[in-house]
């Protein structure tokens, strides 16, 4: 059981360092890639507004 | 949105705004990861011929509109992009404006607030959402935390921002 927990403990750890890599990485991109990924949140958001009947927020239109 | 940066330089070009700087989460997503937000920040200083910033915001909408930007009910849309024009409502946001710095986007030069000043202010404001925006930006961002130390002090807010640090550090 103990083994269990500490694999478990370890898994864990491990998936928070990776999400932490993740989030440094994602902070690193140039502004205008941020900004891309920021449209595609707000469609997405809005995806999931429409299927559960919320107001729809507005979507930038950006240049490509 | 690089072309609503050139509405934005054009703006104060033409004696529209004295000064602007980008606040909020845009700002904070030229430091951080992206995380989602619908409008753009754009705090401005206006002439000073006018004494009541209403009056003025109204030329901002006025010379806005005539370049064929649409109002909404906060913000008007600027090239694609809500923007929300906030004028400077207290000292630490009017200090934020003067030390912001320019960034590049693009081809265009846009003055964006720093990351101390942003945090600063999201500890002014203290909404669930600052502070959720807080423990991201915590996380991610290098502060020069001697100079975090001079603004939290200057404008009072200390044990303001040691009772956020306790509520949003695990």
């Amino acid at each position: 059981m103990k083994a269990v927990r500490t694999a478990q403990r370890k898994l864990a750890e491990q998936l928070f360092r990776e999400k932490d890599a993740r989030r440094k990485r994602l902070a690193a991109l140039p502004i205008e890639e941020k900004i891309r990924i920021l449209v595609e949140m707000q469609k997405l958001s809005n995806d999931i507004r429409a299927k559960t009947g919320r107001e729809q927020l507005p979507v930038w239109v950006i240049e490509p | 949105m690089e072309r609503t940066i050139t509405v934005l330089n054009q703006m104060k070009e033409d004696g529209v705004i004295l000064h602007y700087a980008l606040g909020g989460a845009v700002a904070a997503l030229f430091y951080m990861e992206p995380i989602e937000t619908h409008d753009l920040d754009v705090f401005i200083s206006l002439p000073p011929k006018e004494n009541d910033p209403l009056l003025s915001l109204r030329d901002v909408y006025a010379y806005l509109s005539g370049k064929g930007c649409v109002p909404g009910k906060e913000d008007i849309v600027v090239e694609g992009v809500p923007v929300q024009f906030l004028v400077a409502s207290t000292p630490l946001v009017e200090e934020a404006m003067a030390a912001a710095s320019k960034m590049q986007y693009g081809a265009q030069k846009v003055t964006v607030m720093t990351p101390e000043y942003l945090v600063a202010i999201m500890a002014e404001s203290n909404r669930p959402k600052d502070r959720m925006r807080l423990a991201l930006f915590l996380g991610q961002v290098s502060l020069d935390l001697e100079h975090l130390g001079k603004i939290l002090k200057t404008h009072g807010l200390e044990k303001k921002w040691k009772r956020i640090l306790k509520a949003i550090q695990p």
